[in-house]
């Protein structure tokens, strides 16, 4: 069972610095947010997180779940976007009550594109990357500890909350709750799931308060880390020239 | 290597201290077990003892706790940390939550403590030695059975090397099989590193095997202090809502039909109650 969105395997991706791997990440999904280009998105999705993913062996899995997740967003943003475009006038389909417009289409298209871009940029660095290295490079260029901590758990803990929430859910339906059949049905099944889940996650907070300050959590040491990343000088200059050519793309892009 | 030195607390927000005028010291190298009914002041002691009241909880706290020579209110948590250790009860909420390997995540009280690199290895290894799961170091703490985490949760405060270790009961979620293996790591822990052990515990038969000292709270207020066959025999036990020791339940109701002979203690655990039944048909 997965514990966390990291895959282990043996790969150059895999191998990479993660600050390498974070900074790739944010100039690709930045320049594909501020291009003029609507294609480009897709076209980086296409030609450069799949490339890497493949080269991290994780390219089946970063497709199977970037589609699990962009998918129902692209759908709904498509009727949406499609049949109610303020201002829209070309004309694809005729529903009477509704019609579906060209110009709702190609927003919808460029916005589903910026969103398989972001979930497969995204799914790259956390597949790739052990979450406590990603935090341990954060916090070693700066970040504060319990920033990196907080993020990093929240990572983690998702899948676990997603156990927990199975399990209440299989517990109310052993009592009888109804959680298959029209959306009411589904909508009324989610209270007695949330409460228990929500109320349980803050009631837990306390104890793990505790347990991370009977773990000298909160000590002012300057900290030491346990796991070693491994860094080289070529990647070091790389972050910098790819931090510098994805600022100047973006702001070409945006004073364009 | 404890001294509470007439101990009040009380709680934001409450009427009544939930310890009372507690006066207690503790001997290096001693294990001591505490019990009480629900409410009785248990996790309130261990608080106390571990300096998290009153750095973490706030309220009303009269009277001193020394914990192996240092003040536990003037001293910062993140330094008595390294001298006393708390485990809590639900192993799963005691994992960092940041860690993918048993190793990193027994290591992460040292990362926080500043301690080198070089010296982790070693302190790991041994903590994890203690707890039997050396073997499984690269593994998921989370891909352990309760049991097993309830140790790892032991073996993250055990790597800081504290001189008194605090439990509140940690054997509460675990099963049978798993509260041994925890019971067998605190006697190893005894024996090796010469540590205090105070635990708080339920299950009266492990601490009438276990432990030298059982100690009995009642209302926030030390009721019995003793021996395991001293306290755990007492009369008082039902009326302080204390389950007793199934041993001794049996030897009452055997005394009752003549069985059990009356100057004879009664007995707390499985082999004094054998010691004794034998004595009796003059074996």
């Amino acid at each position: 069972m997965h514990r966390s969105f990291f895959l282990p395997r043996r790969s150059g991706l895999h191998e990479l610095h993660p600050l390498t791997k974070l900074v790739g990440v944010l100039a690709l999904v930045g320049i594909g947010f501020l291009a003029r280009w609507s294609h480009l998105p897709i076209a980086l999705f296409l030609f450069a997180v799949l490339p890497l993913a493949a080269w991290g062996r994780i390219a089946r899995d970063l497709i199977r779940v970037t589609l699990t997740v962009v998918l129902p967003f692209v759908i709904s943003i498509a009727i949406v976007q499609g049949l109610f475009f303020p201002g829209a006038t070309k004309t694809l389909i005729d529903f009477g009550f509704f019609a579906l417009k060209e110009e709702g289409l190609v927003f919808a298209y460029g916005t589903a594109g910026k969103i398989l871009l972001l979930a497969g940029a995204g799914l790259l660095l956390l597949f790739s990357t052990h979450p406590s290295d990603l935090m341990l490079a954060l916090v070693q260029c700066g970040m504060p500890h319990a920033l990196g901590y907080i993020v990093v758990t929240a990572i983690q803990l998702l899948p676990q909350l997603q156990a927990k929430a199975a399990a209440i859910l299989d517990a109310q339906r052993a009592r009888g709750l109804e959680t298959e059949g029209t959306v009411l049905v589904r909508v009324r099944a989610l209270i007695p799931l949330l409460s228990p889940l929500v109320f349980g996650a803050l009631a837990d907070v306390d104890e793990r308060a505790l347990a991370l300050e009977a773990r000298a959590f909160s000590s002012r040491r300057a900290k030491t880390s346990f796991k070693e990343l491994r860094d080289t000088r070529g990647q070091a200059i790389a972050r910098w020239l790819i931090l510098l050519g994805g600022t100047i793309v973006c702001a070409i892009e945006v004073w364009r | 290597m404890i001294h509470f030195e007439r101990v009040t607390y009380t709680y934001p927000h409450t009427a009544h201290p939930a310890l009372r005028d507690i006066n207690l010291d503790i001997d290096e190298g001693s294990f001591v077990a505490v019990i009480g009914a629900n409410g009785a002041g248990k996790s309130t002691l261990c608080a106390a003892l571990a300096g998290f009241i009153p750095h973490h909880f706030r309220g009303e706290l009269q009277g001193r706790v020394i914990v192996d020579g240092l003040d536990t209110a003037t001293t910062p948590l993140s330094e008595l940390v390294t001298r006393v250790g708390l485990v809590f009860q639900n192993p799963f909420n005691q994992l960092s939550g940041a860690k993918l390997t048993l190793a990193e995540e027994v290591a992460f009280g040292l990362e926080n403590l500043g301690v080198p690199r070089e010296e982790m290895f070693a302190r790991v290894n041994a903590a994890l030695d203690i707890v039997g799961l050396r073997e499984f170091a690269n593994r998921s703490p989370y891909a352990l059975s309760g049991g097993e985490m309830q140790r790892v949760a032991l073996a993250c405060i055990l790597v800081m090397e504290p001189r008194v270790l605090v439990l509140d009961e940690p054997t509460a979620q675990l099963d049978p099989i798993g509260t041994r293996e925890l019971f067998h790591a605190l006697r190893a822990l005894i024996s090796e590193r010469r540590c205090t052990v105070v635990l708080v515990e339920q299950k009266t038969e492990w601490i009438a095997a276990f432990a030298d000292r059982v100690i009995a709270l009642h209302d926030g207020a030390i009721v019995l202090d003793g021996t395991p066959r001293a306290v755990l025999t007492s009369a008082r036990l039902d009326e302080i809502g204390i389950r007793v020791p199934r041993y001794t339940v049996a030897a009452r109701a055997a005394r009752e039909q003549g069985l059990w002979q009356r100057e004879l203690e009664l007995p707390v655990t499985f082999e004094q109650a054998v010691q004794g039944f034998q004595t009796r048909s003059g074996k």
